[in-house]
């Protein structure tokens, strides 16, 4: 798939996600602790996705905006529109800056004949 | 390639940064808020209602697991609690017509607009609903269930959307009475739809049950609203006044519609 397709899917997919953390998952929590889809979500991309690709950063910049959209952070009374795509953004930096210096995954390479 | 990249993504970032700070105090993020609302109102709408239902089926049936498994115990207290279902029925209609007449009593009191809830906030105990400045809202208005019972206090107000702070927000603080026994206390709002009662001191004698309406003293909610229920009451040796949990009386999972009371302004 291209990857402007998988930017506009991104797009789409994290509003239709925000709605759903807005009603359904608004009354399923745990101990008080409540399913966080989009956070979630930015996360595992981050993690699985391909160590050069940029998708990780695009979903943490599309998750953020609609977080600050349908559900803003409030600091001393004051609702900074981008507070959470900033946060989001900056913990896919750090987490593709780990993954791309400090992690190595284990890898199955096929031997050479002999 | 990851020099360039690391290059792309500071500049990137702070383009990002210098983007929202220049939108923040330029524009309004209002705007755009209301923009995207407006047009997933549709979906958010029949998400909520289907929200609503599912969650209403699998707690049915989750007790109706747990009667199953209580089927024993009950039948042994069948007798005692036949006797207290009589002495429950009619309270139950004396309630009734208590919260008629409450509700009606609000009706003839305040102009109420009535006004949908759309969406829920995972961040807070923070509702929105489609009542904005077009229909008359403002910051600080009081909004009260169908049956008359407090829901919380309008904060943002967009053109066609208000964002609604629950009574039970962390840092909502109520002063409220006790209906009964006409003392006051200070209804601090935990999160989750939790509420505890400060400064109450050990003398007073308060009980599961007893139900809290707001006071005449904060100015903030038309006095005499009913606000929520005592669930629990702790008294500790160590401490100097009572640990009082208090439950809303509203609930989440049937709040659909809500009124705006929309001649009462707050005096904060």
């Amino acid at each position: 798939m291209p990857e402007a397709f998988k930017i506009i899917f991104l797009f789409f997919g994290f509003w239709i996600l925000s709605w759903l953390e807005m009603s359904f998952f608004s009354f399923l929590n745990v101990f008080g602790w409540y399913f966080h889809l989009i956070w979630l979500l930015v996360l595992l991309i981050n993690l699985f996705e391909d160590r050069y690709g940029y998708l990780g950063l695009w979903s943490a910049a599309f998750g953020g905006f609609f977080l600050d959209i349908y559900s803003p952070l409030r600091f001393f009374g004051f609702d900074f529109f981008g507070i959470s795509t900033l946060i989001l953004f900056f913990l896919s930096f750090i987490l593709k800056f780990i993954i791309l210096r400090y992690v190595e995954f284990p890898a199955f390479k096929r031997s050479k004949k002999v | 390639m990851v020099s360039l990249s690391k290059k792309k993504l500071v500049s990137g970032v702070f383009l990002l940064c210098l983007f929202f700070l220049v939108f923040n105090f330029l524009a309004s993020a209002d705007v755009l808020r209301n923009f995207f609302y407006k047009i997933s109102y549709p979906a958010q709408k029949s998400l909520w209602d289907s929200s609503q239902a599912a969650v209403s089926f699998f707690r049915s049936y989750l007790d109706s697991y747990q009667l199953g498994q209580e089927k024993k115990k009950l039948a042994s207290e069948n007798r005692e609690l036949t006797a207290r279902l009589a002495e429950l029925d009619a309270l139950a209609e004396e309630n009734d017509v208590l919260r008629q007449a409450l509700s009606l009593e609000l009706k003839n009191k305040f102009v109420l607009s009535p006004c949908r809830l759309v969406s829920k906030d995972l961040a807070g105990d923070i509702i929105t609903i489609n009542f904005g400045k077009n229909h008359g809202a403002a910051s600080g208005q009081t909004v009260v269930s169908r049956e008359g019972i407090l829901v919380g206090r309008i904060e943002d107000v967009y053109d066609d959307f208000s964002r609604v702070i629950l009574i039970s927000y962390a840092k909502s603080v109520t002063d409220v009475e006790l209906q009964e026994k006409k003392f006051y206390a200070l209804a601090k709002g935990q999160g989750n739809l939790n509420i505890s009662l400060d400064l109450v001191g050990k003398d007073k004698e308060i009980k599961e049950g007893d139900l809290l309406v707001t006071s005449v003293l904060e100015g903030v909610f038309p006095p005499g609203i009913p606000f929520g229920k005592i669930s629990g009451v702790q008294k500790q040796a160590a401490a100097s006044f009572l640990q009082i949990q208090v439950k809303p009386l509203f609930e989440m999972e049937s709040l659909n519609q809500v009124f705006v009371i929309k001649n009462f302004k707050p005096l904060k």
